[in-house]
């Protein structure tokens, strides 16, 4: 059994490249009729369309050492060219996520072996990195003691006495078993994250020079990653607020909220999210928006969308500016004018002009805000919520 | 119990006889890479980026000024002056009584009843941390009108904002335990779940406003409270799973879900006086046996 086949960051995984580490031979065909090349750029498009039988060979063991070095020239590729943050690092691991779960389906000895390997019961802590990046859920754990219990041999032991008269292997899969592969590819996850960043790095540093095969590899990436996203939001010009069309969040925060949440949901929440709705409808990536560029004397700003964040303002108990004076000058400097009295042009870019949190956040800052509707399930953003209702889609 | 906020003529008497042998060992012990932070008139703690080479400069600060507020960070930096050098900070959980998602009294503060309410919570999550994630080194304050939980064990002291999420998450049952038979499951985070649900259902009653759950299902809770208390969920013949989303709203909001997650979070000062409500924060050695209305000055 090969554990480096679902886990290429494994002791032994790296010890194939520790015997082999030449770059030179990354785009040969080897004797197995891909190179390493094809079998990395393999994994990506498959990740992509999900065609199983056009990558069948990604699911032979037979490839495992060709995979293991295809998958360390992929993920150099992704962090010298794009970055530790970036949306192709993103997908690489997310690919390799989903390749563990299915070698997994195809080879359930190696859950076995994976766990004789990592520990059939762990300290929490060792799943810290898999956690904190979002592949694994404490909930999913099965948490005793400050110990994960992973094998059925180790539940067994543990609770054999609590589940007497009970199928205790029927219990084992439902709390344990069955989360196995997600924990499992959740692990290998985090650890290519980790790789990836230890990488950029070293990269960053000037540690480590890219060869130029991996360059030519990360060119190939782009060509795979840049295709157009299936989510498609329609580009919207800017038009009056329509506040049928706000999120159950922006609603109960335009009505005023009581001490204690009120300068996260005027400043924080509401004023990027009217900002950004009236004027700029859309979830943009680019950085430095000005608000100039879509309300050049501000006119829409100070007597639309200002009035609107200061009445919620007052409608707070007690009202915001009662005793948060300040807090006038954080709405301004949401907006990308500096910590100023009013919004002023000359002013503009001192500060940066905020987007709309997400969900998640809104959720851990201001859970109180956050009563999702049908359409929030569907959303990660309010400001896609908006856009959504408004465009009907 | 009647709280009210003291006068500055009460506070300059508190602090007149003020030992620093009031603070906890737990924070005096790592004193000097703490941030401290003052509150001289009640507007906020505008008073920050102090720090205290030992306990006897912070003694003699706090008699002299004889503070509004005090606080402390739960960080502990390299230049806690300058707010630097970030070692570390403990995992907090703050339950304020004010807050509650559900109070059994309809005070718009906090009282005796909301803030038994609040021991019952610390007494949950407590337990939570102790068994599930191994805790121990875990100290538990009287802060004025609520609780601090505060964990020192070493397991947490490095982590980010995002795994102290995740924990937050997984102590007060804000995930979905995925089955229509989680309270069958004795461990776990089924088993937390639905400690969270008995508590909710034992705390509201047909009167009480919760989103998603009908007054018919509230007055069948009422009616079946027995059963609950005898963990007889099967029994209640009530569709549980479909409790599951207003369940995990209630819980969301039974901490202060910001104060989990900031790591450069400052808290009131255990042994310094909540000059607002007039009681003095403590730290509580045995929940039982505590009393709040002792702290009241």
């Amino acid at each position: 059994m090969k554990i480096f086949f679902i886990d290429p960051l494994s002791k032994e995984g790296k010890e194939i490249i520790r015997q082999d580490d030449s770059l030179d031979n990354l785009f040969d065909k080897q004797s197995i009729g891909y190179s390493y090349a094809d079998i990395g750029l393999a994994r990506l498009k498959w990740y992509f369309n999900k065609n199983f039988r056009e990558y069948e060979f990604l699911f032979d063991e037979n490839i495992a050492e060709y995979d293991v070095k295809a998958f360390y020239a992929l993920a150099q590729a992704i962090a010298i060219k794009f970055g530790s943050s970036s949306r192709e690092s993103r997908i690489l691991i997310d690919s390799q996520k989903e390749l563990t779960k299915e070698r997994l389906k195809l080879y359930p000895r190696l859950e076995e072996k994976f766990i004789e390997k990592f520990g059939d019961i762990v300290k929490w802590t060792e799943l810290k990195d898999a956690i904190k990046y979002g592949n694994i859920r404490f909930k999913d754990l099965l948490l005793d003691e400050g110990k994960v219990i992973l094998s059925e041999k180790k539940f067994q032991e543990k609770f054999g006495k609590r589940f007497k008269n009970r199928d205790i292997g029927r219990f084992y899969r439902k709390i344990v078993g069955n989360k196995l592969k997600d924990i499992i590819s959740g692990i290998v996850a985090a650890k290519v994250k980790k790789y990836i960043n230890k990488v950029y790095e070293k990269v960053k540093s000037q540690e480590i020079k890219p060869h130029p095969n991996i360059k030519k590899i990360a060119k190939e990436i782009s060509r795979i990653t840049t295709r157009p996203s299936n989510i498609v939001i329609k580009p919207m010009k800017k038009s009056p607020l329509d506040p049928n069309a706000f999120p159950p969040c922006i609603k109960k925060a335009l009505q005023g909220v009581k001490s204690g949440l009120r300068n996260y949901a005027i400043v924080t929440l509401l004023t990027p999210f009217l900002s950004r709705a009236r004027l700029c409808p859309t979830l943009s990536g680019k950085r430095n928006l000005k608000i100039s560029d879509y309300d050049p004397k501000l006119n829409i700003l100070k007597n639309e969308i200002l009035p609107m964040i200061y009445k919620a303002a007052e409608r707070c108990d007690p009202p915001l500016f009662e005793d948060d004076p300040q807090e006038k000058r954080n709405i301004i400097a949401k907006l990308g004018f500096g910590l100023h009295e009013e919004p002023h042009l000359e002013n503009e870019g001192e500060s940066e002009w905020y987007s709309p949190m997400n969900c998640d956040k809104i959720q851990i800052y201001a859970p109180e805000l956050c009563d999702p509707d049908e359409t929030c399930k569907k959303v990660n953003n309010p400001l896609v919520y908006y856009l959504k209702k408004k465009g009907g889609d | 119990m009647k709280f009210r906020e003291i006068s500055e003529e009460e506070r300059r008497r508190y602090y007149r006889h003020w030992s620093v042998k009031k603070v906890p060992k737990f924070i005096i012990k790592s004193l000097k890479f703490r941030e401290f932070a003052f509150d001289h008139d009640g507007s906020g703690p505008s008073d920050r980026y102090r720090s205290f080479k030992n306990k006897r400069k912070l003694e003699k600060f706090i008699k002299i000024r004889a503070p509004y507020a005090i606080y402390s960070s739960v960080a502990f930096y390299e230049k806690p002056h300058k707010r630097e050098g970030w070692k570390g900070a403990e995992l907090v959980f703050d339950i304020d009584a004010k807050d509650l998602p559900i109070k059994k009294c309809k005070c718009k503060n906090a009282c005796e009843i909301c803030l038994e309410q609040a021991k019952d919570i610390v007494k949950i999550i407590n337990s939570i941390l102790r068994n599930d994630f191994g805790l121990e080194k875990i100290h538990i304050i009287y802060s004025g009108r609520g609780y601090h939980i505060r964990v020192l064990d070493k397991d947490v002291l490095e982590l980010d904002s995002e795994v102290r999420r995740e924990i937050l998450k997984y102590v007060v049952g804000w995930d979905d335990p995925g089955s229509d038979v989680f309270f069958t499951i004795p461990i776990g985070y089924p088993k937390v779940f639905t400690k969270w649900m008995k508590y909710i259902f034992l705390n509201i009653d047909e009167n009480s406003k919760v989103e998603g759950i009908s007054r018919y299902t509230l007055r069948k809770i009422r009616k079946n409270r027995e059963k609950i208390k005898k963990n007889e969920f099967g029994k209640l013949r009530i569709n549980l799973k479909r409790l599951i989303d207003p369940i995990r709203n209630i819980n969301s909001k039974l901490v202060d879900t910001k104060v989990t997650i900031d790591v450069n979070r400052i808290l009131r000062l255990p042994g310094s006086v909540h000059s607002k409500v007039g009681a003095v924060c403590t730290e509580v050695n045995s929940l039982d046996d505590f009393n709040p209305e002792e702290c009241l000055i």
